[in-house]
């Protein structure tokens, strides 16, 4: 089971601002570019993919 | 503009096998996530040494409260969290160790990485796929983009996004 240590004399402590409409659509427009990226880089094909040969009739 | 949905917090909190460890002896011990409820008020005291109003954040029903305990000691709080469900993420207001965990001769390590993997956990539970938020003191920025893989946004606001959440809830949650 791994832990995540605090740096030595710093203590782990969040005490968040409230958050505001204009934070939230910060956060929120992060998440959309994210999970668009993400879903990019599922769709796109692997370089080593091989590719289908085409021959003239 | 969005508004607060209150209606987001009748999810089921299950209980989660964690651990932290003993910083004398190293050895690690199972722990829960549990809702903290009026009766734990009395130890969470500023008199007791914790910063902040748990009362308050207890008391305040847009927010969610965990405590952290070792399994089979649930009277003994190891540390805190409050946090809102949002429209697409978790946000985590406050945080603390309890004071006995706080500095250089703290008794556990690993009590805050546990609750925000708690977090991370409760945003999968909640469809928000990992994404969890909350604002960050100037000097450990650094630190939480290494330990929690979170990124920076506008000023101390940061966010842990799916992939790092996976990574905290596996690294928590899983034996």
């Amino acid at each position: 089971m791994a832990h995540i240590k605090e740096p030595k004399g710093v203590d782990f402590v969040i005490a968040s601002d409230p958050l505001t409409d204009e934070a939230r659509e910060e956060i929120s427009t992060f998440i959309r570019e994210y999970k668009k990226k993400a879903a990019n880089k599922k769709t796109r094909p692997t370089s080593n993919s091989k590719r289908s040969k085409t021959t003239r009739v | 503009m969005k508004s607060k949905q209150l209606t987001h917090l009748d999810f089921i909190v299950d209980r989660l096998t964690n651990s932290i460890q003993n910083t004398i002896s190293g050895d690690s011990f199972a722990t829960e996530v549990l809702r903290l409820t009026k009766v734990d008020l009395k130890q969470v005291t500023k008199k007791r040494g914790w910063n902040f109003d748990w009362k308050i954040e207890l008391g305040d029903n847009t927010k969610e409260v965990f405590k952290l305990t070792i399994h089979n000691n649930p009277d003994v709080i190891q540390g805190l969290l409050s946090l809102t469900l949002e429209s697409d993420h978790i946000y985590m207001h406050l945080l603390e160790n309890a004071p006995f965990n706080m500095g250089q001769n703290k008794l556990y390590d690993g009590v805050a990485g546990n609750l925000v993997a708690h977090a991370c956990k409760v945003s999968f539970q909640q469809g928000f796929d990992g994404f969890v938020s909350f604002t960050a003191k100037t000097k450990l920025i650094e630190h939480y983009e290494k330990t929690l893989g979170a990124y920076t946004l506008g000023g101390h606001r940061m966010i842990i996004p799916t992939l790092s959440a996976q990574a905290l809830v596996d690294k928590y949650f899983k034996s």
